[in-house]
């Protein structure tokens, strides 16, 4: 009788096991992506003129937004935000202005648009360990010119501490369903210039 | 005596139900030059006429364009499948009765390729209209709501030469095979990419 039971736990167990599949890689993601509309903005290192500057930000340059709560102050509508120091090669995080509360100006976007300027290895995972190349079909690539989105109303997302962009759809006169219904694209904003991205934001 | 032959019936039993679970479904062997329409209807009084690479409804056709197959490796190899949605009513006409998704492939191997995680067609035209006509005055074309370019991708095996029908999904989710015939068939180049 002990034998029998044996057996079927056994059983059992591989049945178990084939079951079970192998988790996803889990993302590290740094928030929705954003675009710095002016030179000169200071990222700071609380909510207010008051707080000591972690560093200055230009004109299209990349942020992101990893979703803490907003606060209105000093005229402002501040936001916490994460991007990426040059003068560091460090990722930073720090309040920002993203808005004149009595002027309406804006000063840091969400961006409706993405376009590759370079040829785009899509990859499966965010991290450098887990790439696996995805064909694109015009080549292996994505090409240059291609709008890439993620189809939730182009909220784009950033992952890996702003090195990976998460994309499920292009579009350059021809729709594309991406293999595996979503990938990454490497988008180098780890760079001392903005123009240098490998993607630019509209 | 009687509890062990309960548990060997069990496991026969378990065993039998963990196949039927794990073994997919084979491709259907329709015979390309005698196209078999596995479900005519789509729920719209609209049956779907097929020849050779085309599709066609009262509204609208599908046609299969172009083949590209990029040897990633001698084991695998990406490819992408391009389609065109053209509305019978003239291209300046918006679809209103696009639906379904492309949800398969079947390689000239005879094997079927499933893709999931394609999204319905209906959604990608509504959701991209935006986009298309930005697309389309960026780079000064003319924006034609009548005309729906798309495009799957999917890995296949490295000895994969091509396709040899396409299994579109109508929105009651009645599938129609479609065969390939003839569509050109590019080899991707390799890019220095990002």
């Amino acid at each position: 009788m002990m034998k029998v039971h044996k057996v079927l736990i056994g059983f059992l167990l591989i049945t178990f096991s084939l079951f079970s599949q192998t988790l996803p890689v889990l993302a590290a993601y740094d928030g929705f992506l954003a675009r710095v509309s002016v030179d000169g903005l200071a990222m700071r290192t609380g909510p207010g003129t008051g707080y000591s500057t972690v560093m200055t930000m230009s004109n299209a340059e990349a942020v992101a937004y990893p979703g803490e709560e907003p606060k209105d102050l000093e005229g402002y509508h501040w936001m916490k935000f994460k991007g990426w120091k040059s003068t560091t090669n460090s990722i930073v995080s720090g309040w920002a202005a993203q808005y004149n509360l009595n002027t309406g100006t804006q000063y840091i976007y969400s961006t409706v648009l993405a376009i590759s300027k370079d040829y785009l290895t899509l990859y499966s995972a965010d991290s450098p360990s887990n790439e696996q190349q995805y064909n694109t079909g015009l080549s292996n690539d994505i090409p240059p010119g291609v709008y890439l989105y993620t189809g939730n109303g182009n909220i784009h997302e950033l992952y890996s501490d702003l090195y990976y962009f998460k994309i499920s759809r292009y579009y350059n006169g021809s729709f594309h369903d991406v293999y595996g219904g979503s990938g990454y694209v490497h988008t180098n904003f780890r760079s001392s210039s903005p123009y240098n991205y490998y993607i630019s934001l509209n | 005596m009687n509890f062990r032959k309960i548990v060997i019936v069990g496991i026969i039993g378990i065993g039998i139900i963990s196949l039927g679970i794990f073994s997919k479904p084979i491709a259907a062997t329709t015979d390309i030059n005698q196209p078999e329409l596995i479900e005519g209807k789509n729920g719209t009084n609209q049956p779907e006429q097929v020849k050779a690479n085309i599709m066609t409804r009262n509204e609208w056709r599908l046609s299969v364009e172009k083949i590209v197959i990029d040897p990633k490796s001698d084991s695998l190899k990406g490819a992408a499948v391009y389609f065109s949605f053209i509305n019978n009513n003239g291209l300046d006409k918006e679809f209103t009765t696009l639906n379904g998704k492309i949800i398969a492939l079947v390689g000239i191997s005879g094997k079927l390729y499933e893709m999931s995680w394609n999204n319905p067609i209906d959604e990608n035209y509504n959701g991209s209209k935006s986009l298309r006509e930005q697309y389309a005055k960026n780079n000064g074309t003319k924006f034609e709501s009548g005309k729906f370019n798309y495009t799957v991708h999917l890995m296949v095996d490295g000895a994969e030469e091509g396709f040899t029908k396409v299994i579109y999904q109508n929105g009651n989710g009645n599938k129609v095979e479609i065969p390939i015939q003839g569509v050109m068939v590019e080899i991707a180049q390799p890019h220095n990419a990002k």
